[in-house]
């Protein structure tokens, strides 16, 4: 199914903030956030249950991290270069610690943690993890720049008592999650 | 029913054990017990059974063995979960560093992260200054292409390798040594960045461009067929051509071009080369002038 055109995310959507809010800037407190996050949640679960509100965050992660890689990243420069500057922008920015664990670039597996996570860092434990707007996130900026479907699958969270958020990140298969 | 006192007392021994470093066995739980004792009982294994999962994995940590993941769910050992998964990045972000790439930062790691990026940018400006080395060990300063050391190099290599065709220009600036007799050496410098710019400017991406003598330069153009060369060398002409027509600065160069059609030849092309831009130079000898003032008031030098 297709995106409506009046429904299509455009980066212009985020808006000109320095124009917008030039005495607030470009901070807001984590909580307001999580509360537009959780509820949003509370409200697809309520309607299309929990597996179908997974798959909606993670669609709109996948979305948001095409759109950043797209706006925010310089995509021309080498793996490593590209990395630090991602590394750097989600630091600045008060996305989360990007760190690298492995890397294997022939097989494009990658295994990264998230620390102090946006939507997950302090949260009660629940006994599963609630990070999928980052998985496709992370599937999305990925996928931007190589220009290959990626999947992102969180193996650890805090909502699962662990302290980083943990991410497998693999190449996505034909009936992936991502890269549809 | 298990009398509740001893069954607090079992606890507490098995709790004093695990303060004392000991791995204590599980509580044994009786038959008959009441419910509120069955919840310490089992609320004192499950500590006894985190500790040792714990252990196993902190005294790996402790080791430097950070292949052991860290038990799930195991809230006791949380900001050593937190060391862990630096620890693992740390070790990625070595073995990039290893790996030549410099891009790497570590922060929120206290002193550490302090001494990490320190020791990053020393490695920089090391680098920095090698690639600076490098650089000036390859390059002719005056003109910014390749030196001859370079050159004899990128000839070795090409000869043996399987690039097969690969051809070569010389190419030699008239009237430099008239120039600088009578002008001075700054105007000679003139001539020759003229030149160098010329050649640079016809060449394509792959094409190796080298100053080898004063006024002598050369060109590798790697797998490449006589007729390929042929367009390379039609190209350089029609910029010099161009260069006379928009400049003041008369630039005149004879050009000789050869192609080694097997493996190990380049020596042989470079001769036969050298030697076609000795005929050019010697049947063009009349019609060459330089100046460096206007093209009305061209001053005349023999080559």
């Amino acid at each position: 199914m297709g995106t409506d055109s009046c429904c299509r995310f455009n980066w212009k959507q985020v808006g000109d903030i320095a124009l917008g809010r030039p005495h607030l800037g470009p901070m807001m407190h984590l909580a307001v956030y999580r509360l537009m996050q959780y509820t949003l949640r509370e409200a697809i679960c309520a309607r299309y249950g929990h597996d179908e509100a997974s798959d909606l965050l993670r669609s709109a992660g996948l979305r948001a991290g095409e759109e950043f890689c797209a706006n925010v990243l310089n995509s021309d420069q080498d793996f490593n270069g590209f990395v630090a500057e991602l590394q750097e922008k989600l630091r600045e920015m008060g996305v989360g610690i990007l760190r690298i664990e492995k890397a294997d670039m022939e097989k494009l597996n990658f295994t990264l943690t998230v620390g102090e996570d946006l939507d997950c860092s302090g949260l009660p434990v629940v006994g599963h993890t609630v990070c999928e707007y980052d998985e496709g996130f992370i599937a999305g900026v990925l996928g931007r720049y190589t220009g290959k479907a990626f999947e992102a699958k969180e193996v650890d969270c805090w909502a699962t008592g662990e302290r980083t958020c943990r991410f497998s990140v693999t190449l996505a298969t034909a009936d992936g999650a991502d890269g549809k | 029913m298990a009398n509740n006192a001893d069954i607090i007392k079992c606890c507490r021994e098995k709790i004093e054990a695990l303060l004392c470093g000991e791995t204590p066995a599980s509580v044994e739980i009786p038959d008959k017990v009441s419910p509120e004792a069955m919840e310490l009982c089992h609320a004192c294994n499950r500590l006894i059974s985190a500790q040792q999962e714990a252990a196993t994995f902190l005294a790996a940590l402790a080791n430097g063995n950070l292949e052991i993941d860290p038990p799930p769910r195991n809230q006791l050992i949380s900001p050593f979960k937190q060391l862990h998964a630096s620890l693992r990045h740390l070790v990625w972000q070595t073995s990039q560093i290893a790996a030549g790439n410099l891009e790497q930062q570590v922060d929120f790691l206290g002193e550490l992260s302090t001494s990490f990026n320190k020791m990053i940018e020393a490695l920089r400006q090391k680098q920095s200054i090698e690639d600076m080395l490098r650089y000036l060990s390859n390059h002719d300063p005056m003109t910014g292409l390749y030196n001859r050391l370079y050159f004899n190099e990128e000839l070795a290599r090409l000869d043996r390798s399987r690039q097969i065709p690969s051809s070569i220009i010389v190419a030699d600036l008239n009237g430099l040594k008239q120039v600088n007799d009578s002008l001075g050496h700054e105007s000679g410098d003139l001539l020759i960045l003229a030149a160098a710019e010329i050649i640079r400017s016809g060449i394509r991406a792959d094409d190796v461009a080298a100053r080898i003598g004063g006024d002598e330069f050369a060109v590798i153009l790697p797998f490449t067929r006589n007729d390929e060369a042929e367009l390379v060398l039609s190209r350089i002409r029609k910029k010099e051509a161009l260069h006379r027509e928009t400049s003041d600065l008369q630039v005149f160069i004879s050009y000789g071009l050869a192609t080694a059609e097997q493996q190990g030849g380049m020596n042989e092309a470079l001769k036969l080369a050298d030697k076609r831009m000795y005929e050019e130079k010697t049947n063009n000898k009349s019609g060459m002038s330089h100046s460096l003032t206007s093209k009305k008031q061209k001053r005349k030098w023999r080559n």
